[in-house]
């Protein structure tokens, strides 16, 4: 009995440090992990939600931690590429081409999830892929149409990255609608009128936020603004 | 009323001196402690990935808990012939499979409470809030799973463990399915198949109806999802299935 103790306790020894070596082995052949480097298959967001078997949430969590891996991998991967090329990236126009379909799997699983809506959208922006975002916060408008957020970096991406005053005006005239908005809006939507050509518009909505508040502080912002379109209001 | 009671305190007993139990318990709690650490790598949705995967590991390691424990329910008194001890006592066949059902509901209700206290506080020891909402989406797993061990209890009266395994999970997987069905049915069958699939509509389990974990993780109100209509259809499915099982138990020659 104790000879068989021995016999098992030496071979759990010796396969457990043998399986030690193997891994030690593959390390160093293969690499410690293998690189991320893109989804070699991306299964569709309607297979992913039949397999998630409802636990949707869950399969979007998981899709939107890998999106953002794959996000970081390619960064450190594009630093690479321009240390060794003299500052340029000879796979530039391959970046990051998984990263809206990960993003879209992820709020196809999970409409409602706003994080991924508007960082993935940030993402996409920052990247040079403005198609995508405005494709990914257009689906999280239609998705979520009582939510200020898609319509306001919809403007945001129109105007600061874009360059497209109408169109920010547009998205920011929707957003200004939507309960819950941030305060800053309703002063965006004046000025962009004003920069599109459009004074009387601007003139009128800056008089109107004028007769609407009682902050110091905004007034005297919005009688700069008139002041700018050559407008000056008696106190 | 004191003899079911008192089979459902005694199935309890039993489930609960079962070690598979305990190891299940101790994993589904240190899964969602492990959340955390997913939480940090999701860039900024930390607090909504420990929501959806804690309630996420309580509706699995809860069916795994209603289906392995729910399958040998009966099966094990045959197989033990502890049967034949129950049967030629004052006890009716009904006040067995009840007993045995509501013990096993206990086990489970006292499972979800530890696993979604244990999510309530790792969230409060994460943010400093007690989220009770989470409570609202764990009772409606309970249902869920009230509904599967249903399930499990009216195979295990008349197969064998593993097959009642294989039906139960089945029936878990298409009763998760179901909505999608019926609307696959709606889309693209021809006029007999989306009769057959509105048949097996109503037939079967629509588990769907108790997830309401993304309308609490996203903060939506619960007024329309969690309603007296779907408590009810979750007790009144869960009556059929029991009714289904007296009558096959009743049915069962033990000799």
């Amino acid at each position: 009995m104790k000879r068989f103790g021995i016999l098992w306790g030496g071979i759990f020894v010796v396969a457990f440090a043998g399986s030690m070596l193997a891994v030690h082995e593959l390390d160093a052949t293969a690499g410690a992990s293998r690189p991320f480097e893109e989804p070699p298959y991306l299964p569709s967001a309607t297979f992913l939600r039949y397999a998630s078997l409802g636990y949707n949430a869950m399969a979007a969590d998981l899709m939107w931690i890998r999106a953002t891996q794959y996000f970081g991998e390619e960064l450190d991967r594009r630093r690479e590429a321009r240390r060794s090329h003299q500052g340029q990236d000879p796979q530039k126009r391959e970046r990051y081409k998984f990263l809206y379909p990960l993003l879209d799997r992820t709020v196809s699983l999970d409409p409602q999830f706003m994080g991924a809506y508007r960082f993935g959208g940030l993402l996409l922006g920052v990247v040079g892929r403005p198609d995508e975002a405005i494709a990914l916060y257009e689906k999280g408008y239609a998705a979520n149409p009582d939510r200020w957020e898609m319509p306001h970096d919809l403007g945001r991406l129109y105007y600061l990255d874009l360059k497209d005053l109408k169109k920010a005006l547009y998205w920011w005239s929707i957003a200004n609608d939507i309960p819950g908005r941030p305060h800053y809006i309703p002063r965006f939507i004046p000025r962009l009128y004003a920069q599109t050509g459009q004074k009387e518009i601007a003139i009128e909505l800056w008089k109107e936020m004028l007769e609407a508040t009682d902050n110091e502080w905004l007034r005297n912002t919005v009688l700069r603004e008139l002041k700018k379109l050559g407008v000056t209001v008696s106190e | 009323m004191s003899k079911i009671q008192a089979i459902a305190m005694n199935t309890f007993k039993e489930a609960v001196r079962d070690r598979i139990l305990y190891a299940i318990l101790v994993f589904a709690i240190a899964m969602i402690a492990s959340t955390v650490i997913l939480a940090t790598i999701g860039a900024g949705s930390g607090e909504k990935i420990v929501r959806d995967l804690g309630l996420g590991f309580i509706s699995i390691f809860g069916v795994f808990i209603a289906v392995f424990i729910g399958i040998g329910l009966v099966h094990k008194e045959i197989d033990r012939r502890t049967i034949y001890t129950i049967i030629s006592k004052p006890i009716h066949r009904f006040q067995f499979i009840l007993g045995k059902y509501l013990g096993l509901c206990l086990t489970l209700f006292v499972n979800v409470a530890i696993m979604t206290g244990a999510l309530i506080g790792l969230i409060f020891a994460a943010e400093g809030l007690w989220d009770f909402r989470l409570a609202a989406a764990s009772g409606m797993i309970l249902l869920e799973l009230m509904v599967i061990t249903g399930v499990a209890v009216l195979f295990s009266a008349f197969s064998t463990p593993a097959l009642s395994a294989i039906f139960t999970l089945s029936f878990f997987v298409i009763g998760r399915l179901l909505n999608d069905l019926r609307l696959f049915g709606e889309k693209y069958a021809g006029p007999l198949a989306r009769e057959v699939i509105r048949g097996l509509y109503y037939l079967l389990p629509n588990l769907g109806r108790f997830n309401v974990s993304a309308e609490v993780v996203h903060g939506l109100p619960l007024g329309e999802v969690i309603s007296a209509m779907t408590v009810l259809y979750g007790l009144l499915y869960i009556v059929t299935l029991l009714s289904l099982t007296v009558l096959i138990f009743q049915r069962r020659d033990f000799r």
